[in-house]
């Protein structure tokens, strides 16, 4: 589903906005911006490589995977592309095609997030000692990868209680009973039993029976999957309250019998929940609307990570740690710049960055290749490592809490980024209801 | 100037053959023994001029697409590593050819070339023993030499044109 056209507050053309910005990438900056009407590679001013990239530019920031199809037989000028744009905002979402990504589905329905929770293993690690349990040098985790220590689960903790204890605080938060629950929402990369974690959440919580229950996958990225499911269960008018939960118990699979320190010893476990409502019914107070997603898959990064199961039991795990480190930088940045551009929403005036963290060492570098502070991510992965799916809901979270503490006109909109196994990835933004 | 006269010609399905007795990779990688990497403003993929080991590699691939997308032919491709190339220009002349003769063909013809190229074309291509692939680098733009499909087997036939 593509961006639909609403003039920004300011009264600007946001497809304008997009072409023009996805136009200076593709050019100098001393190139003038051309006439509309120009023939941008008859005119030289673009070659056909710079055209096509321009046009998929265009696709991701604005939502309209049909641009290059669209602009068959047409000339290649910046009054196509907009006429194009334009043409596709004009049609009805039904008809859709499902590869164009979610934003507001109904157009008109807006979704908040009125409350959230992350929680960590109760059993907190120095880095060191995890070293040692690996058999690498004591001190790797922490000089390599920034990390300080690791959140582990006791005995008595597992996705299940992790998730429930998020689940019970945000319903307790926003002063909701679990039985107005339409739907439980579960994610998790470690969880892989049955009867599923929505299924066992939903019993603990003593959900409604007609509640649904629904499991989502993409490892770290399942949280921005799980949100996007929600945000169109809720704006198609399906359902009205919607928990989503997050909970990864890595400690117990990535053992050091199973997979190496370089790898396994970059998890913890924790969990994070969030209460979404339509906003029409939400109850007053604190609350972050959602914005649109958009998700992909860069697949020439697939080789880069690989987990599966061994036959006769443990994990086979192939581990790239620095191409994997690479590609998750560097589609991250892009990801956090197709959302500046499709919420017009500029990396600068963000309030905090909720992304997914693989190690406080990628982070700093994520902020310095952003250009923004490295204040405005939270730093989570510092003290309990990397939290699978739940990483960016615990982030999320923070930033919430943050966003709380201020005062509502100073609160500031959060940008969402995550990515998992495959290369998948996603985006999306917040700003305060 | 010699007076040179063709005396015998290669049958396609050898060529294929022989191209692929050269240099072959699965990987990305492998292609030119260096990094690949991507374009982050945009589409397409490259490797640095002063690290690429070759300019023209063979490789067998899980899957291709060719899409006409704003007039340009462009070609998808996962390779057996399972690593995708996306927005490769199709450099291949037959190829280039073909998609010239079908755009002269009738009223409609971007729609129906599309319709060839997502259909038949997967059938055609896919199914034909001889499949192969070569990609290519272009030369330094950008400070980058651009992947390029090069070279694509089967090579398309003239009555194909019939077929949309």
């Amino acid at each position: 589903m593509a961006l639909r056209q609403t003039p920004s507050l300011k009264g600007e053309d946001p497809f304008r906005r997009i072409i023009e910005a996805c136009f200076r990438r593709e050019v100098d900056s001393a190139t003038p911006f051309p006439n509309e009407t120009e023939d941008l590679i008859e005119t030289g001013i673009l070659d056909s490589m710079a055209w096509v990239s321009f046009l998929r530019a265009v696709e991701t920031a604005s939502g309209v995977s049909d641009l290059g199809s669209v602009l068959n037989e047409q000339p290649a000028s910046i009054a196509s592309v907009l006429a194009a744009l334009r043409e596709s905002s004009k049609k009805p979402l039904a008809s859709d095609h499902s590869q164009r990504g979610i934003c507001r589905p109904a157009g008109t329905l807006s979704v908040l997030i009125t409350a959230s929770c992350s929680a960590q293993g109760s059993c907190v690690v120095p880095s060191e000692e995890v070293d040692r349990a690996f058999g690498m040098p004591i001190g790797k985790l922490r000089k390599r990868a920034g990390i300080e220590s690791l959140a582990y689960a006791t005995k008595r903790e597992n996705e299940l209680t992790l998730g429930a204890k998020t689940a019970e605080e945000v319903l307790r938060d926003a002063s909701y009973g679990a039985q107005e629950l339409d739907w439980i929402i579960a994610t998790s990369e470690t969880h892989h039993d049955y009867p599923a974690l929505s299924a066992q959440l939903h019993s603990r919580l003593l959900a409604r029976e007609n509640c649904g229950a629904l499991d989502v996958g993409g490892g770290c990225l399942g949280l921005l999957n799980a949100l996007a499911v929600a945000q169109s269960l809720i704006a198609s008018g399906v359902a009205r309250t919607i928990a989503v939960v997050t909970a990864d118990v890595h400690s117990r699979t990535l053992t050091p019998d199973c997979v190496a320190g370089e790898f396994g010893g970059l998890f913890g476990d924790g969990a994070s929940a969030f209460l979404l409502r339509r906003e029409e019914d939400a109850r007053g107070g604190f609350g972050y609307r959602l914005g649109e997603f958009l998700f992909g898959c860069a697949g020439q990064y697939a080789a880069a990570i690989r987990v599966a199961g061994k036959k006769g039991g443990g994990l086979d795990v192939k581990f790239e740690g620095e191409a994997l480190s690479r590609a998750a930088i560097t589609r991250m940045e892009m990801v956090i710049s197709a959302v500046e551009m499709r919420s017009g929403i500029p990396r600068a005036s963000v309030g905090g960055f909720a992304t997914h963290q693989p190690n406080p060492r990628l982070l700093t570098l994520l902020a310095k290749q952003c250009g923004v502070s490295p204040d405005a991510f939270p730093p989570i992965c510092r003290t309990s490592g990397n939290l699978g799916s739940s990483m960016c809901g615990a982030a999320l979270h923070t930033a919430l809490q943050n966003a709380a503490r201020a005062e509502a006109r100073q609160r500031k909109p959060i940008f969402l980024t995550s990515l998992g196994p495959g290369l998948l990835f996603g985006g999306s933004w917040l700003t305060p209801a | 100037m010699r007076d040179f006269r063709k005396t015998a010609a290669v049958a396609e399905p050898e060529v294929a053959s022989y191209l692929g007795k050269a240099e072959c990779s699965d990987s990305l990688r492998g292609l030119f023994e260096c990094a690949i990497h991507e374009n982050r403003q945009g589409s397409g993929v490259y490797a640095y001029p002063t690290e690429a080991r070759r300019s023209i590699c063979g490789c067998h691939t899980k899957n291709l697409r060719l899409e006409l997308y704003g007039n340009e032919l462009r070609a998808t491709l996962v390779l057996f590593s399972g690593e995708v190339a996306r927005d490769l220009p199709v450099v291949d002349r037959d190829w280039l050819d073909f998609t010239d003769a079908a755009e002269n063909r009738g009223a409609n013809r971007a729609a129906r070339l599309e319709r060839f190229l997502n259909s038949q074309f997967q059938y055609k291509i896919m199914s034909c023993p001889h499949y192969f692939v070569r990609i290519g680098l272009t030369r330094p733009y950008r400070e980058a030499c651009w992947l390029m499909l090069d070279t694509l087997f089967p090579i398309p036939k003239a009555d194909w044109l019939e077929e949309f």
